[in-house]
């Protein structure tokens, strides 16, 4: 139903990618969540410690107020008190590090994660569909197998989940592959992961959907590609 | 819609120390106070709930709390503190002060003002109850996503009250908006233009003006899912392309974005009222911090969807909600500033409320930058649903609450007359504070972790254990908050009229500020606050410094029990519908024999609330009540619009989106599942054009009589007034038999498709064209019932003859359900 | 409601009447069938224009202020964009 749409930059997006130096196959929400990190603690101290530096420094020691205060139920001139300069400059500032940093990840993140790493890039690609139900996991894989509660996928592969679920919502995240997607009754959301590294890993469910709620994990299997035992019926695309 | 509050009865209020006061005071101080005092509890009851989560969090797993349970406590902690305590709390010091700070004696309609606040509590008490009848209460996330929300996987009698509780708030929020916009938008004093508010009744005004839109989608979305409940309608558990949950995604997200800033922008408003007195500055660039509140009050109704990212809506829908996202946190960025720079040059006096105002701008900038995080849709794969979000809009919502905690250290002393204990109350702040980010900021480091789940690795237990000891400190501090004013008020020292040397008009009156506010006229014409003919009877500024327990000796007629009395009428018909479902389920069946022996008990205790409901509303209409007269000096921009009519026309406007919302609903639900599909499968052969035909022409004409009734009285024909009256009850009944024969006959087919009859639940279809033809025809019916009373005051009490207001205000009212019925007919008759 | 003009209601009353009728019309004489989209656009357009009468000549909107208009319009604007919104982003 979604997904799997036409890039608008296609043709020039993998220029792009690699000029915000990301690749689709990177780590790419551990790099932009770094960048966040950084420049989100920087911002809030500076802001934070400018507010309460002025605070401290212009407090009032006599615990007066000061002696040209408004007249008593004045109707405020419309500039109010000034400083509109210093107001637009801030602004500026800050408006240019907010669209810089979330354009940014627009084409660094965004476009490369909703295509996910093309054959070319990554020959082996899986398709998976994913059940969530009230409460745990269904895996079918291209081969007509199906499995409760357990994932086993080939490491150095895309692996590509349509995810939907057979009762209420369910969210399928996946923590330690940094993805989560909507498990929706009647309709497909799309989602991938690259696993590098062989190891067991768990996904969760991320949407209320019951009692069950807490306990709804899954064990997720990354196996070496030649012990995956469905290989070679999942690669077409 | 009877606004006919103008009988001048002379009558005393009953004393403040007697309950008769506090159910009958229409008063806009003493709704206020009956707003803080209810909200403090609903934020006691949902802190409770709180620490039972994080006590249940002190360990991995079960352990004081089933999975049930716990769903239903995380539900309710939600609910309760984002309905029934944030808005309250901001709506108490609405009350107080939007009237004192405009120079109005009180708000325009003072009867819907006390309604309001009785819809309110009652809703609170059926919310509350909710967990007491059958199966307890609601327990799928205050987001309440479908199709959890949908009696299939929550048939409690419980879960249903609880929504309908949460319904009667809604409907309390509406009476507000209305109530306030009007108040608002004609009620100013002489000499306030609108863009002379002070910040606070500037962010009321924009808060308003969001409710009306936001709320009125919640309530669609609200009446949807109870009549899944109720009447057994199939819109949520509806799964073809997703629709069923995506509906109530969207309706919910479009009042969600707003709502945050709906909780938010009266503490906004706080903040700038708190940092100009307490710096002695005015705003720093104040005409950019209106524009910027201004503008993130419009585009908050464009951002929903960045909610639903992770739904797997298309392409260009992210890219374009990401771009809107990112733009409506820009005027964010401005206004902090301003609050900033207000600081420079100042004088500051770091008393409590300063405290509480920096504090608040502290958590704020920590709650915007983690929410630019949720904003950039890559790192959104991997926050939604998790601890991330749970830490940011905490520090967004609560943070913003901060400033109205500040609020009551503000204008306590205004409203109580007392100062309370200035050192206790910085030590409250400092416990506030301190609990406030032990409780939240560790959460942060807990992102990966799946908010309402109790199960965690032991890596971020540390993280969960720090929390909860904040959680508790937090507490303690509300717990001091009513200790230092209890205190206060027994052992305080008289605040004076102006203890901070503030300048809006509230602080030149006394403390607490007489009954009606002001000992003459306000006007602000000469620039600042002025009376013209100040009375002189020592109601005014300089009286009453003695605290004012004694009997108020002002008079007006002020006092109504109506507001009470709908208001708990309701509550008991709201609890008898959330019981009676499986009674009508039973009925479309076809299998009446078991409708006696299922849910009697609730059909009953609903079919006394809606007569009492009839009663009470009958003695309102009735009732002599004397209000405010309106000032009409400045309306901008509703010049030569008398105040009722204005009122009435907000309250359409409302009713305009609510009827949108089921069409766009019904609209949205053909599209998902094929929009010539939908007709050809789902509908029998025997829906057809000609009874909606024939609906149209009654209800055309029945506004066509409703024009005429005008017409007679301007011939001064009370007869013809009478008989046009009398028509358009007739044709309305009409209107009314024509349906319900349609109605059986298709409730009854027997067609190969259709062998059980086309009932509420066949299908989709049908669930659209029940429900919202439903609710149309539940608006002529109470249009029917205004019709009665018109052509009763009419025919006994020579009315309207003179004054013809009340009958053209129930004609725009007619005209707009015949509007919507013109929309309708084409929708589920013709296409 | 200053000097109405009862000719006008009436005349008014009459165009909502025929409008209704034809669009039923539109339905019985099969056009839904043969050309689906352009008779739905028809009908459509026939609903709008009946609402206008009423809203601009039954609720006088026409002889109020311009802002009371905008504020119907507004509403209109917000379900219309939640509609097509929503509507859009499941395609
Ligand atoms: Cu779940
Ligand atoms: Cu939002």
């Amino acid at each position: 139903m979604t997904t799997q749409v036409p890039v608008p930059v296609a043709g020039s997006w993998d220029g792009l990618i690699a000029q915000a130096g990301v690749d689709g196959t990177s780590d790419i929400f551990g790099q932009l969540f770094l960048a966040f990190i950084v420049a989100g603690t920087l911002v809030g101290v500076v802001v934070i410690a400018y507010t309460l530096q002025k605070a401290y420094k212009n407090r009032s020691e006599d615990g007066e107020t000061k002696s040209d205060t408004p007249d008593m139920g004045e109707i405020p001139p419309l500039e109010g008190g000034g400083k509109g300069k210093k107001l637009f400059l801030s602004f500026g500032a800050s408006a240019v590090i907010v669209i810089t940093l979330v354009g940014w990840t627009y084409f660094a993140g965004f476009i490369p994660m909703e295509q996910g790493p093309s054959e070319q890039q990554v020959e082996d690609q899986l398709d998976v569909t994913v059940t969530g139900f009230q409460f745990g996991w269904r895996f079918n894989y291209p081969d007509g197998e199906e499995s409760l509660g357990r994932l086993t996928v080939p490491n150095d592969t895309v692996v590509r989940f349509d995810v939907t679920s057979d009762d209420v919502m369910h969210n399928f995240g996946l923590p330690y592959f940094d993805r989560r997607s909507d498990a929706i009754p009647g309709q497909i959301t799309e989602m991938w992961i690259y696993p590098q590294e062989t190891g067991t890993y768990t996904a969760k469910c991320y949407e209320l959907c019951g009692s069950g709620h807490s306990q709804m994990a899954a064990q997720v299997e990354v196996v070496p590609k030649n012990e995956f035992d469905n290989w070679g019926n999942g690669t077409e695309q | 819609m009877a606004h006919a509050e103008s009988d001048e009865h002379e009558d005393h209020m009953p004393s403040k120390s007697s309950i008769k006061r506090w159910l009958t005071t229409t008063n806009h101080k003493d709704v206020g106070i009956l707003y803080l005092i209810t909200s403090i509890f609903y934020l006691v009851f949902g802190g409770v709930l709180a620490l039972l989560i994080r006590l249940e969090l002190l360990e991995s797993g079960s352990t004081i709390l089933s999975g049930a349970a716990y769903n239903q406590v995380v539900s309710a902690h939600g609910l309760i503190m984002l309905f029934f305590f944030i808005s309250p709390f901001a709506f108490a010091f609405a009350n107080y002060f939007v009237p004192l700070q405009i120079g109005a004696k009180d708000l325009a309609f003072p009867r819907l003002n006390a309604l309001s606040f009785w819809l309110y509590f009652f809703g609170g008490a059926l919310f509350g109850s909710s967990f007491f009848l059958g199966g307890g209460s609601f327990s799928g996330g205050w987001t309440m996503y479908a199709p959890l929300n949908s009696p299939a996987y929550m048939p409690a009698v419980g879960s249903t009250a609880a929504v309908l509780g949460v319904m009667l708030f809604v409907i309390s929020t509406t009476v507000s908006s209305v109530n306030f916009l009007t108040t608002l938008h004609s009620m100013r004093a002489e000499g306030m233009r609108i863009r002379d508010l002070p910040i606070f009744s500037w962010s009321i005004l924009l808060t308003v003006w969001m409710m009306l839109f936001a709320f009125a989608a919640l309530l669609a979305a609200l009446i949807l899912m109870a009549s899944d409940h109720i009447i057994g309608t199939t819109y949520f558990t509806t799964t073809v392309a997703g629709s069923g949950s995506f509906l109530w995604l969207h309706l919910f997200w479009f009042f969600g974005h707003p709502e945050v800033y709906i909780v938010l922008f009266p503490a906004l408003g706080v903040l700038g009222e708190i940092f100009k007195t307490f710096t002695g500055n005015r705003l720093a660039g104040r005409k950019w911090i209106m524009i910027a509140l201004g503008l993130v009050a419009v585009q908050s109704f464009i951002v929903w969807m960045h909610h639903m990212f992770l739904t797997g809506l298309n392409f260009q829908t992210k890219t374009l909600f990401m771009a809107t996202t990112i733009a409506i946190s820009l005027p964010f960025d401005l206004m902090i500033f301003g609050f900033i720079y207000t600081m420079i040059k100042g004088k500051i006096r770091l008393t409590t409320p300063m405290l509480y105002g920096i504090a608040t701008l502290v958590l704020f900038i920590i709650g915007g930058i983690t929410g630019v995080f949720l904003g950039a849709i890559p790192l959104d794969y991997n926050l939604r649903g998790g601890y991330w979000v749970v830490a940011h809009f905490h520090y967004v919502m609560f943070g913003g609450a901060a400033a109205l905690v500040g609020a009551i250290f503000y204008w306590f002393p205004k409203m109580s007359g007392k100062m309370y204990n200035r050192t206790f109350g910085k030590i409250q702040f400092a416990t506030f504070f301190v609990g406030f980010n032990l409780l939240y900021f560790p959460l942060f480091f807990a992102y990966e972790m799946p908010r309402r789940v109790f199960v965690y690795e032991t890596s971020i237990k540390m993280y969960h254990n720090i929390a909860t000891v904040g959680g508790f400190i937090l507490g303690l501090s509300v717990l001091m908050i009513v200790g230092i004013m209890v205190h206060a008020l027994k052992y305080g020292d008289d605040a004076g009229d102006n203890p901070w040397q503030a300048w809006t008009a509230e602080w030149s009156v006394s403390s607490p500020p007489p009954l009606e506010n002001f000992s003459g006229t306000p006007s602000f014409k000469s620039g600042k606050l002025s009376m013209l003919n100040p009375a002189t009877d020592g109601s005014g500024t300089e009286a009453e410094t003695d605290g004012g327990h004694a009997v108020e000796e002002e008079h007006t007629d002020h006092a109504s029990l109506t507001p009470f009395l709908i208001s708990l009428s309701m509550f008991v018909m709201f609890l008898g519908l959330s019981g009676v479902h499986q009674n009508v389920q039973a009925l479309h069946d076809g299998d009446p024999a078991t409708t006696a022996t299922i849910a009697p008990l609730y059909a009953a205790v609903a079919g006394i609330g809606g007569v009492g409901m009839l009663l009470s509303l009958v003695w309102f209409g009735f009732e002599g009540f004397s209000a405010p007269a309106p000032l009409n000096v400045n309306k901008w921009p509703f010049e030569g619009v008398e105040q009722n009519k204005l009122g009435v026309w907000i309250f359409l406007l409302s009713d305009i989106v609510v009827f949108g919302a089921f069409i766009g609903a019904s609209i949205f639900m053909r599209f998902a599942y094929g929009w010539q599909e939908w007709y050809q499968d789902l509908i029998p052969e025997a829906h057809v054009t000609m009874p909606g035909l024939i609906n149209t022409y009654l209800l055309l004409t029945s506004s066509f009589a409703v024009v005429m009734a005008l017409v007679a009285i301007e011939k001064n024909s009370k007869k013809g007034l009478v008989g046009s009256l009398v028509a358009t009850f007739a044709l309305a009944t009409g209107f009314l038999v024509n349906k319900g024969l349609e109605w059986q006959h298709l409730f009854h087919i027997s067609t190969d498709a259709f062998p059980e009859g086309w009932g509420l639940g066949t299908n989709i279809a049908s669930s659209t064209f029940y429900l919202t033809t439903g609710m149309h025809g539940l608006h002529v019916i109470l249009g029917m019932l205004i019709l009665v009373f018109l052509i009763y005051r009419a025919w006994f009490d020579d009315a309207y003859m003179e004054d013809d207001r009340p009958v053209e205000y129930f004609g725009l009212y007619w005209h707009f359900v015949d509007i919507v019925w013109l929309f309708l007919f084409p929708l589920f008759y013709i296409l | 409601m200053s000097d109405s003009n009862w000719k006008l209601y009436t005349a008014i009353f009459g165009v909502l009447f025929v409008f209704a009728t034809i669009q039923a019309a539109v339905e019985m004489m099969g056009f839904l069938d043969s050309a689906y989209w352009l008779a739905v656009g028809a009908i459509a357009v026939l609903s709008v224009i009946k609402a206008y009468f009423v809203a601009a000549y039954y609720q006088h909107l026409k002889f109020e202020p311009r802002s009371v208009t905008y504020l119907v319009l507004g509403g209109l604007v917000a379900v219309m964009f939640l509609t097509a919104a929503a509507s859009f982003s499941i395609t």
